[in-house]
C-alpha cells in the first residue's frame, strides 16, 4: 500500500515536472524567439516524448496551438527512424515535410534526443508554425498550389547539430529558402534554446530520481490517461455513428471536400473511421496522416475530463482508419498546405458530429473555418514582411453543453494568443481601425457560439494579399439541434472602387498604400435548440449588443422590448409573447418531424 | 640567353604546353562522361554542362563549356563556396551550390566542387557545373515567367557539403532529392558528377605524381599569363582606340529593360561599362554579375574564343562596371531564371554594337546574339509523375550562315526520333526556308501537357488549337499554370535566319 501511494506520488511528481519542463520550454519560445506568430501569437506547441521501442510516446505537453499536438508524434517518428542508425548526443533534427510525419510544410518540428546509457529515452520536442517557407508565395499559404513542391520548402528530416555542433552550411541553406531569415535564424535558435534547456532539466530529473523510476512513473502516467479515456468512452453507448462534413472547395474549383467519420464504440475502445471521405484533392488541401490523426486527438480530448494530462494515453485506446489516396490521407505529391485549417477543421468537426451522437454532453463545437487573407510588401529598408492578419480570423468559438462559446479561437487553436494590436502596429506596417463584436453573427443555440467579429485592417503601405476562404458555403455546423454559424466574408480594397469580396480565393491583389481589407468573422456554432436558451440570458445577450433585438426574436423566440427614458434605453422581456411564440415554433417543429 | 638556358626554357615551355593539354584533356573527359552517365537530357543530350580545374586560390586553370553563361559562373560560385567553408575544408569533401546570388547565373545550375589534397595541402582540384531539370519552385523545371523572386523559381541551395571527409551526408542528400520533381535523374546525375569529379581527381593525382605539383602549378600560370596577353592583343589590335556605345532593348514580350554599355581603354584593359542600363525588373529577366560577364566577355573575345582556352587569363583580359541593383547586376531575392533566353541577348548585342561602334569588324566581333522561341512541357503539375521537358528544336541562323548564335550553346538540337520513340512527340518539319529561317513543327501525339511558351527572339511561335484552327496570333509568354495541350495540338516555331547584324543589334533578337 505504501509503495502503490509512493509510486502514485512519483507519477505525479515526475509528470508535473515533465509538463513544467515542457512549461518552461514554452516560455523560453515566446521570450526568445523574433517572429511575432512565437512571441505574439504562440502559435507553436511544446512537449516531451518517451522511446520505449521503436515508436515515440508523447509523455508531456504545455499548452500550445492544440492542432500541433499530436501531428508531433508522426514527425519524431519519422526522424528517429531516419537516424536510427546515427543518432548522438547533441544531436537536433528537424523536419517539416508532411509526407515524412508532418502537417503542412509551414509546420516545422526540432526534436533532441536526451541520451541514458547510450540510447536516447526522452525527447524534448518543439513544433511551430513559421512566419514563410520559401516557395511561390510569401507566407507559404500558396491558393494555386498543385502538387506539394507548390506549397513550399520541403524539409525531410535533417540534422541541424551533429553531436552539439551547429552544422554551419545546412543552417544557412535552410534560411537561404526563407523570405524571413532575419526573424527565422532566431526562432530556429529559440526552438534549439529550448530543446536544450529541457535536455538539462531532463538529464536532473534523471539523476535526482534514476532513469528506470521516471521511465515507470511515465509509464504509469500514461496509463493512468488510458485509464481515464476509457472510462470516458465506457459511458458511451456502444454503437455505429457517422457524420460527414464538407469544405467548401479545394482551391481548384473542385467544391464540396468531404469528410466522412464513421466512429465505432465498443466498449472502452473507438474506432475513427475516414472511408468514404472525398478523394485526395487537386489544391492544397490534402490532409497527411499525421494531420489527421491529430485533428481526430484534439476532438477526442475535448470530450474528456481538462484535468486528464496530455500524453498518449489519449490515443491508446483509439484505432484510425484513412484510406491512402483520400484527402485525409494523401500519396504524394498532392499539396498540403492548407491542411491545418482546411481540411482539418472538418476533420474535427465529422468527428465530433459523429460523437455527438452518443455523448451528446460531452462534445462542443471545434471548428476553426478561417477566412485568411495574407498580406505582404516590404519595409522603407528592403526587407519583406508579411502579416498574417491574425484579426481577421480570430473567432469561431463555438459553444460546448453547458457554456456558450468564449475567448477568441475554438479548442482546436487553443493556447493561440491574439497579438496586441499595438505590437502589431509596431511590427507591420499596418493599422488595425476595428476590431468588434458583430451582433447576430454567431450560431444560435441553448448555448449559442461566441460572437462573430467586424474586423478593418489598413496596410500603409502598398501590399499585396491573397485571400482563402472557408466557411462560406459550408460554415461551422452547430450540435444536438442549434443553429450554424453563418458565412465568413473577406472584402479586399474595402471602401475603394476597387473593392473585391473574395467568395473563394484571391491570389496575390495588390492594395495601394491606404488599402483596407475587411472581415466579417463567423462566431462559432450552438449547442442545444435556441428555444431552450433561457430568456435572460438572451435578455442579457442584447444588453450586451451580441445579439440584436430582431436577432433575438429571429434566432430564439424571445420578444425584448425596448423602453426609453430620458435618452437611456432599457430592455426588457415580454414574457407572454415570448412564451406565445416559442411554444407556436416548437408545435410547428413537432410536426415537421 | 645561353644555349642551355635558351634550351631548358623552351623545354619548359614545351612541359607547360604538355601538361595544359593534359588538363584540358582531363576536363573534356570529364565533360564527355558526364553526357554518357547522366541522366537527365538537359545534361546528356543538350550539353548543359561545364568542367573546369581551378588552383588552390580559386583562379580558373583551364575550362571546357557547352555554354556561354559558364564562363565566369563556375569559378565565381567556386569562389562563394570555398569563401563560405573558409577554414573548414578537408580531404573528402564534396561542396554543391546552386546560388544566383552566390556566383551563380539561374537556381537550377548546380555546381559540385572536389577540394583535392596532396599532403595536406590543397592542390589544383576540379569543378563540374550542369543544370538540373528540375529543383522545386512553382514551374517544373523553374521557368517561371512571372517569377519576381527567387523562391518562386526553384529551391535555393547555398554551399553545402554533400559529403564530409568522404562521408555521404545522407540527410542532405535526402533534402535534395525531396525538393526535386525528378528526383531519380537528380540523384543519379550526383552520382554522375560524384563519379565524374573522383575521376577528375584521379587523374590530376597521377599528372601530380609524373610532374610534380609545382610544375602543374607552373604550366597553368604560364598558360593564364599567356592567355590574358594574347587576349589583350586581340583586344586591342581589334578596337586600339576603343571608346564606342551600344545598346539594346529586352524582348517586348519580358517587359521593358535597356541595356546600355560603353567599351573605352583603362591603362591596359578594356572596361565594359554597363552605367545606364536600366535598374532590376520585377521579373524572371535579371541577369546576375556572373551572367552579364560571362556573355558581355564571349561577345568581345568571339572573334578569338577558338584558340585561346577559357581561363583565368581570359576573364582578366577584361573589366566590369555592373551597376548595383541593375538589370546586369541585380540584387537578392530579384528572379533570374530566364536571363539565360532573353537579357543576354540584349546584353551580347549592346557589346557587340558598342565594340563595332569603337572600330571593330564583323569579323572581329561576330554576333554572339540571336535567340528563338521555345516552350517548357510537362505532365500536368500533381500528376503522380512530372518531368519537364524543354523543347527548343530549332534556331536562328547568325547572318554569317553558319549555325546558330554562340549563346545557343554547344548542345545536340533535339533529336526527331527520340522525340517520337517514348517522349510522346514528332517533330512534323524542321526546314530551313529560302530566306535562311527555320521552320518546325512539333506535334503532340499522347497525353494531355502543360505548357510555358517563350516566344523570345526574331522569331514566333503559334500553337495550332483544335477549336480555333485559324488562331495565328502569337503565343504570348507569361501564360500561367494550366494552359494545355493534348494530341494533336501543334506547335508552329519559327526561327529568324540571315538577319543584318545591324538588324539584329538593334533589336536586341
Amino acid at each position: 500500500m505504501a509503495t502503490d501511494a509512493g509510486n502514485a506520488i512519483l507519477t505525479q511528481v515526475v509528470g508535473g515536472t515533465l509538463d513544467a519542463i515542457a512549461q518552461e520550454m514554452s516560455a523560453v519560445v515566446t521570450r526568445t524567439s523574433r517572429s511575432p506568430l512565437f512571441n505574439e501569437a504562440h502559435d507553436f506547441t511544446t512537449g516531451i516524448f518517451d522511446l520505449p521501442g521503436s515508436k515515440s510516446r508523447l509523455v508531456a505537453q504545455a499548452p500550445g496551438c492544440t492542432l500541433h499536438l499530436y501531428a508531433v508524434v508522426s514527425a519524431v517518428d519519422r526522424l528517429i527512424e531516419a537516424f536510427r542508425y546515427d543518432l548522438h548526443p547533441g544531436d537536433v533534427l528537424l523536419v517539416n515535410d508532411p509526407y515524412h510525419g508532418g502537417s503542412h510544410s509551414l509546420d516545422w518540428t526540432i526534436v533532441m534526443p536526451v541520451f541514458h546509457n547510450r540510447k536516447p529515452m526522452l525527447l524534448p520536442a518543439v513544433r511551430s508554425h513559421m512566419g514563410d517557407n520559401g516557395g511561390p508565395v510569401a507566407g507559404g499559404y500558396n491558393p494555386r498550389s498543385r502538387d506539394i513542391w507548390q506549397d513550399g520548402l520541403r524539409i525531410p528530416p535533417i540534422k541541424l547539430y551533429e553531436r552539439g555542433e551547429k552544422r554551419r552550411d545546412v543552417f544557412e541553406m535552410i534560411l537561404g529558402n526563407n523570405r524571413l531569415a532575419h526573424w527565422l535564424e532566431g526562432d530556429l535558435s529559440a526552438m534549439i534554446g529550448a530543446c536544450q534547456l529541457a535536455a538539462q532539466r531532463i538529464e536532473e530529473l534523471l539523476r535526482t530520481y534514476g532513469a528506470e523510476a521516471v521511465a515507470s512513473a511515465i509509464e504509469q502516467r500514461i496509463q493512468y490517461t488510458e485509464r481515464r479515456v476509457r472510462a470516458e468512452i465506457r459511458e458511451w453507448p456502444d454503437g455505429v455513428y457517422t457524420a460527414e462534413t464538407y469544405a467548401d472547395h479545394d482551391f481548384q474549383g473542385n467544391r464540396d471536400i468531404k469528410v466522412k467519420a464513421t466512429v465505432t464504440v465498443r466498449g472502452d475502445e473507438l474506432n475513427i473511421d475516414f472511408t468514404g471521405s472525398s478523394p485526395q484533392a487537386a489544391g492544397f488541401v490534402n490532409s497527411p496522416l499525421s494531420n489527421t490523426a491529430s485533428f481526430a486527438f484534439v476532438a477526442i480530448s475535448t470530450c474528456c475530463d481538462e484535468d486528464i494530462p496530455i500524453n498518449e494515453g489519449f490515443m491508446n485506446p483509439v484505432t484510425i482508419t484513412a484510406p491512402p489516396g483520400t484527402v485525409v490521407n494523401p500519396l504524394p505529391p498532392a499539396p498540403c498546405g492548407h491542411a491545418t485549417a482546411c481540411v482539418g477543421a472538418e476533420i474535427a468537426e465529422a468527428v465530433l458530429l459523429a460523437l455527438s451522437q452518443c455523448a451528446p454532453k460531452r462534445t462542443g463545437v471545434n471548428a476553426h473555418k478561417l477566412p485568411l487573407a495574407y498580406t505582404h510588401g516590404k519595409y522603407a529598408d528592403g526587407r519583406p514582411w508579411v502579416n498574417l492578419n491574425f484579426f481577421g480570423y480570430t473567432g469561431g468559438a463555438g459553444a460546448a453543453y453547458g457554456t456558450d462559446g468564449w475567448g477568441l479561437y475554438p479548442p482546436v487553436m487553443t493556447g493561440v494568443i491574439l497579438p496586441s494590436i499595438e505590437m502589431t502596429e509596431l511590427q507591420y506596417p499596418c493599422r488595425v481601425l476595428k476590431h468588434e463584436y458583430r451582433p447576430d453573427y454567431t450560431g444560435a443555440g441553448r448555448w449559442r457560439g461566441a460572437p462573430g467579429l467586424e474586423v478593418q485592417i489598413q496596410h500603409l503601405d502598398e501590399s499585396s494579399t491573397s485571400v482563402m476562404m472557408a466557411g462560406v458555403r459550408n460554415t461551422i455546423r452547430g450540435f444536438c439541434g442549434a443553429k450554424d454559424g453563418p458565412a465568413n466574408r473577406v472584402i479586399v480594397d474595402f471602401g475603394s472602387e476597387r473593392a473585391m469580396e473574395v467568395p473563394e480565393t484571391a491570389f496575390d491583389v495588390r492594395m495601394p498604400p491606404g488599402g483596407i481589407i475587411h472581415f466579417d468573422r463567423s462566431g462559432g456554432g450552438g449547442w442545444g435548440d435556441p428555444l431552450d436558451r433561457p430568456v435572460e440570458e438572451v435578455l442579457e445577450d442584447v444588453r450586451n449588443e451580441y445579439v440584436t433585438v430582431q436577432g433575438a426574436f429571429a434566432d430564439y423566440g424571445v420578444v425584448i422590448v425596448a423602453d426609453e427614458e430620458s435618452g437611456v434605453v432599457r430592455y426588457r422581456v415580454d414574457e407572454a409573447a415570448t412564451e406565445r411564440e416559442r411554444s407556436l415554433r416548437r408545435n410547428a417543429a413537432a410536426k415537421r418531424k | 640567353m645561353s644555349g642551355h638556358k635558351a634550351i631548358a626554357a623552351a623545354s619548359e615551355r614545351i612541359r607547360d604546353q604538355i601538361i595544359y593539354g593534359k588538363f584540358a584533356a582531363i576536363n573534356l573527359h570529364a565533360g564527355e562522361r558526364m553526357q554518357r552517365t547522366a541522366r537527365s537530357p538537359l545534361i546528356a543530350l543538350s550539353r548543359r554542362l561545364a568542367a573546369a580545374i581551378l588552383t588552390p586560390d580559386v583562379r580558373l586553370v583551364h575550362q571546357i563549356q557547352y555554354e556561354v553563361e559558364h564562363m565566369y559562373a563556375l569559378r565565381d560560385s567556386v569562389r562563394s563556396a570555398l569563401e563560405f567553408f573558409a577554414y573548414d575544408i578537408a580531404e573528402g569533401d564534396v561542396i554543391i551550390t546552386a546560388d544566383s546570388y552566390g556566383g551563380g547565373t539561374r537556381g537550377q545550375v548546380l555546381t559540385m566542387i572536389m577540394p583535392l589534397f596532396v599532403e595536406g595541402e590543397l592542390a589544383l582540384f576540379p569543378a563540374l557545373r550542369v543544370q538540373i531539370s528540375d529543383l522545386g519552385g512553382e514551374i517544373p523545371g523553374g521557368f517561371n515567367p512571372l517569377a519576381y523572386e527567387q523562391w518562386q523559381e526553384s529551391m535555393r541551395l547555398t554551399p553545402v557539403k554533400l559529403y564530409v571527409g568522404g562521408k555521404l551526408q545522407r540527410d542532405v542528400h535526402r533534402f535534395l532529392l525531396s525538393n526535386s520533381r525528378t528526383a531519380e535523374w537528380f540523384g543519379a546525375d550526383l552520382r554522375a558528377l560524384y563519379a565524374c569529379c573522383q575521376d577528375m581527381q584521379r587523374m590530376l593525382t597521377e599528372l601530380f605524381d609524373q610532374y610534380g605539383t609545382a610544375a602543374a602549378a607552373k604550366a597553368a600560370d604560364a598558360m593564364i599569363a599567356h592567355t590574358e596577353a594574347e587576349a589583350r592583343r586581340f583586344l586591342r589590335q581589334a578596337v586600339p582606340a576603343a571608346r564606342g556605345s551600344g545598346s539594346s532593348a529586352l524582348p517586348d514580350s519580358c517587359g521593358s529593360g535597356k541595356i546600355k554599355v560603353e567599351a573605352s581603354w583603362s591603362e591596359d584593359r578594356l572596361v565594359l561599362d554597363f552605367t545606364g542600363t536600366d535598374e532590376q525588373i520585377n521579373g524572371p529577366y535579371n541577369s546576375t554579375a556572373a551572367l552579364t560577364k560571362s556573355v558581355a566577355a564571349a561577345a568581345a573575345l568571339a572573334g578569338c574564343l577558338d584558340e585561346l582556352p577559357v581561363n583565368e587569363g581570359l576573364l582578366s583580359a577584361l573589366a566590369f562596371k555592373l551597376p548595383e541593383g541593375s538589370l546586369v547586376s541585380p540584387q537578392f531575392p530579384s528572379a533570374t531564371a530566364l536571363s539565360g533566353h532573353a537579357t543576354a541577348h540584349a546584353i551580347a548585342a549592346a557589346v557587340t554594337e558598342a565594340l563595332r561602334a569603337a572600330g571593330g569588324t564583323a569579323e572581329q566581333f561576330p554576333a554572339i546574339h540571336g535567340g528563338g522561341p521555345w516552350v517548357m512541357l510537362y505532365e500536368p503539375v500533381g500528376s503522380p509523375q512530372v518531368i519537364p521537358q524543354p523543347m527548343e528544336p530549332g534556331y536562328a541562323e547568325v547572318p554569317e550562315g553558319w549555325g546558330p548564335a554562340a549563346l545557343f550553346g554547344s548542345g545536340r538540337l533535339l533529336s526527331a526520333e527520340e522525340l517520337e520513340t517514348g517522349r510522346g512527340f514528332r517533330l512534323e518539319k524542321r526546314e530551313r526556308q529560302p530566306d535562311g529561317s527555320m521552320e518546325v513543327e512539333l506535334k503532340i501525339l499522347s497525353g494531355t501537357w502543360e505548357y510555358q511558351a517563350f516566344p523570345y527572339g526574331s522569331g514566333s511561335l503559334r500553337i495550332e488549337r483544335k477549336d480555333a484552327p485559324s488562331n495565328t496570333e502569337n503565343e504570348r509568354a507569361g501564360s500561367f499554370g494550366g494552359a494545355t495541350v493534348s494530341a494533336g495540338h501543334v506547335f508552329r516555331l519559327k526561327y529568324a535566319g540571315g538577319l543584318a547584324a545591324k538588324e539584329v543589334s538593334s533589336r536586341g533578337d
